[in-house]
């Protein structure tokens, strides 16, 4: 493989896995694909290849090159295919836990719960102080896990990147069974 | 049938023991236990009711008990299949189960639920990697610009100047103890003299010195009497200002 090629991987990994902020704050989950195409002056199809290359690497490192679509636009981010420590504090897996009990027993339309349902089955049951609750919704906000419309939580794509469909559920079920 | 068999079954019925005897006679030494029932229970108390009933009522005061024992006693009858046949059964077993799990769950704290439920979902997450660190994605148009120039000379020229620029301001003197001990006595002197006494006068660096170790080590107490009584209690500090 050429040494352009290989320092064109080696940019484009450090480039999706690289924490940046978007402009509201939020913690961005990879790169969108326009970035990525301005930022090497590239083509589509020249990124697909790239990509392609960069998958076939990581792969046996137990990584592997994702792609979602957020607002509108491609985006494409490095997870790990095994399980990991996240970055979450106990606290915060835990009321991530709480609110996937919740949106997964909506339906497929509308995945959302409201806030006040959340923050009064935490402070009911003592296991978080009000202080320690908005801290945590503000930190699963800031990290990308949630997002928050008006009164209403419903998931951001971290949370679908990161847990599947059939985790989810596990979760959830979990979730109900334990925190009454 | 034939004769054997006959003679079989004649014999069976003597012993007691065949599946067709027609014998209705019981053993009065063999007691027969029944399943424990509520019914039972029941009656049992009513019946010790009655009992001693008869010690403290009249006649007639049990004969109207005796009346509504008799009603209470046909309901109780059937108590037990009365609560297995309604529908109630059918949830209680849902019901059951469910404060069965509270029961279990009413043990544990709040936040070894937490724990627990943190930790189910810390065995399900595939992370998605994020690293710290500066990013090298070059937007393709900046790769053509010059370096920015690094002002790191400037900035240690800067501090040299300043350097070159300060002066000392405390000349070190020779002092001996007896001139610290005659610069105390006059200062607990000043202090003496009245009881509010406000320092205006402009004294030297050495006396100055001297007063802030004395009342730092409790020997004099500097208190300014004052009208704002938000400052009432408050302890004065003293700050040493030399005027060039």
């Amino acid at each position: 493989m050429s040494v352009i090629l290989e320092d064109a991987i080696q940019e484009l990994f450090i480039a999706l896995t690289t924490r940046w902020h978007q402009e509201d704050g939020v913690l961005a989950i990879g790169v969108p694909q326009s970035k990525l195409l301005k930022a090497g002056g590239i083509q589509a199809p020249a990124l697909e290849n790239l990509l392609k290359e960069l998958r076939e690497k990581v792969s046996s490192l137990g990584l592997d090159v994702i792609e979602y679509l957020y607002k509108g636009e491609r985006w494409y981010a490095i997870r790990s295919n095994y399980v990991a420590p996240s970055e979450l504090t106990e606290e915060e897996e835990a009321v991530l836990a709480y609110i996937m009990s919740h949106l997964e027993n909506c339906g497929e339309r509308k995945q959302q719960v409201q806030l006040s349902t959340i923050k009064k089955k935490m402070l009911a049951g003592d296991y978080l102080t009000e202080t320690q609750f908005d801290r945590v919704l503000r930190q699963l906000e800031h990290l990308g896990y949630i997002e928050r419309h008006k009164q209403f939580i419903q998931y951001s794509c971290r949370t679908l990147l990161e847990f599947n469909e059939s985790a989810r559920k596990h979760i959830a079920e979990e979730a109900k069974q334990r925190i009454i | 049938m034939d004769i054997e068999s006959l003679h079989a079954s004649q014999q069976s019925m003597l012993d007691g023991q065949s599946a067709h005897s027609v014998s209705t006679s019981i053993d009065v030494n063999e007691t027969i236990v029944e399943p424990h029932r509520i019914e039972d229970e029941l009656i049992a108390m009513i019946m010790k009711y009655r009992d001693i009933a008869q010690q403290f009522f009249s006649i007639q005061e049990r004969e109207q008990d005796r009346s509504n024992l008799h009603d209470l006693y046909e309901q109780l009858q059937n108590l037990h299949q009365k609560i297995l046949d309604s529908r109630c059964y059918f949830q209680l077993g849902k019901t059951q189960q469910t404060q069965t799990e509270r029961f279990l769950l009413d043990d544990t704290k709040p936040e070894q639920r937490l724990a627990m439920v943190s930790y189910v979902l810390r065995t399900l997450c595939k992370p998605v990697i994020l690293l710290s660190g500066k990013a090298t994605l070059l937007i393709a148009h900046q790769r053509k610009e010059k370096p920015v120039k690094i002002l790191e000379d400037e900035a240690a020229e800067i501090a040299k100047q300043r350097a070159k620029a300060w002066k000392p301001v405390c000349k070190p003197e020779d002092i001996t103890p007896e001139d610290i001990d005659k610069m105390k006595a006059e200062i607990t002197a000043l202090f003496q003299e009245s009881e509010d006494w406000l320092v205006k006068q402009k004294m030297t660096f050495q006396q100055a010195d001297i007063l802030s170790q004395m009342a730092a080590s409790g020997q004099i107490a500097i208190e300014k009497t004052t009208s704002n009584p938000d400052l009432l209690g408050i302890t004065t500090s003293v700050i040493l200002k030399q005027e060039s």
